[in-house]
């Protein structure tokens, strides 16, 4: 005996048509006498009906227009000789390691002044400090 | 059927052969061929990943991964798959930088994991059912519904039933057994039925009436 659960399991398969002949007569069977499940499985059909439906959106602007400039950057560059292109590579990395020590300079610049803040704003003169 | 299947191995005869020539001859109009043939597919599908905002520039960096990784297509699949391959991976960081920059924040707003969210796509009652037949409002609310699915279940469900590919085509491009496949589109549709359920009541309503 399968239960609604086990059927319930099968519903994409059985839409699908992927499902044996044995196993496709077993969920037909089931579906026959529990309306329930019958119920279930017209909504499930309805729903991917209603999604299969929907048109699929499509871009408004003309994109190879947009594309094309970016393809001659790419072919432009595969031109240039190995020798280029690895000084390019290395050029990139120089850049990435500077970006990098500037970003650590400055994180570093401003852990020091929280640090020291309270020093700086001490005033050895306030009765209010001392 | 056999009708299907010889415009199916035409078009990836087709396909291969532009990518050959590209290859070959550095032939632009080839790969312009390519480029117009599968904008609009890809297009649709980003569109279901990463929502309105994002989608053309997504579009245009599948192409770029494309054209620079022409030179390792070697044909053991078809050139559709490995597209379409290239497309899921590039949507899938999109989302994971997302996710990332707003901790919490999925795209159009919502959390991929989310039942939590589901109440956000919660039909207006005031919206009448003229406006939800309307076109682009389907789109829009497939859209919301659709954003509130894990990104993989975005996927599985725009792949199947927005892009009828078959679950052998899905295996390829999501790198699943053909039996994770099937369960896992199965849960993906009950997600999605689960989520789309108040709009489907409305429609129902409407055409008993």
């Amino acid at each position: 005996m399968v239960s609604c659960d086990d059927i319930r399991e099968e519903f994409s398969d059985f839409y699908d048509d992927r499902l044996d002949t044995d196993d496709k007569k077993r969920v037909a069977a089931h579906l026959g006498t529990c309306p329930r499940c019958s119920m279930e499985y017209r909504s499930f059909v309805r729903t991917l009906e209603v999604i299969r439906a929907i048109p699929a959106e499509q871009p408004v602007i003309d994109m190879w227009a947009e594309f094309a400039p970016q393809m001659d950057a790419y072919e432009a560059e595969q031109k240039f000789t190995l020798r280029e292109r690895v000084r390019r590579w290395w050029l990139q990395i120089a850049g990435r390691i500077s970006e990098g020590a500037i970003l650590y300079t400055d994180g570093l610049a401003q852990r020091t002044t929280r640090r020291f803040s309270k020093y700086l704003t001490h005033n050895p003169f306030s009765a209010k400090d001392r | 059927m056999s009708q299907f299947v010889r415009e199916q191995a035409g078009s990836v005869d087709t396909d291969a052969v532009l990518v050959r020539k590209y290859r070959a001859t550095g032939d632009r109009t080839a790969f312009e061929a390519l480029y117009k043939k599968y904008q609009g597919p890809i297009f649709a599908l980003v569109h279901r990943m990463v929502g309105n905002e994002d989608a053309y520039d997504i579009t245009q960096e599948v192409f770029v991964k494309v054209l620079k990784a022409l030179g390792t297509f070697r044909g053991e699949s078809s050139f559709r798959t490995w597209i379409y391959t290239i497309a899921r991976n590039v949507c899938y960081n999109h989302c994971r930088d997302l996710k990332r920059k707003n901790s919490f924040e999925e795209p159009f707003g919502t959390n991929s994991d989310g039942d939590d969210e589901t109440a956000d796509c919660l039909p207006d009652p005031h919206l009448s059912v003229e406006k939800i037949t309307e076109t682009k409002e389907l789109q829009r609310v497939a859209g919301v519904v659709l954003a509130t699915l894990s990104p993989e279940q975005r996927m599985l469900i725009s792949l199947r039933d927005f892009d009828g590919m078959s679950y052998e085509e899905i295996g390829q491009i999501m790198d699943l057994s053909l039996a994770n496949v099937k369960s896992k589109i199965h849960r993906s549709r009950m997600a999605f039925k689960q989520a789309f359920q108040p709009y489907m009541d409305i429609l129902d309503d409407y055409f008993q009436e």
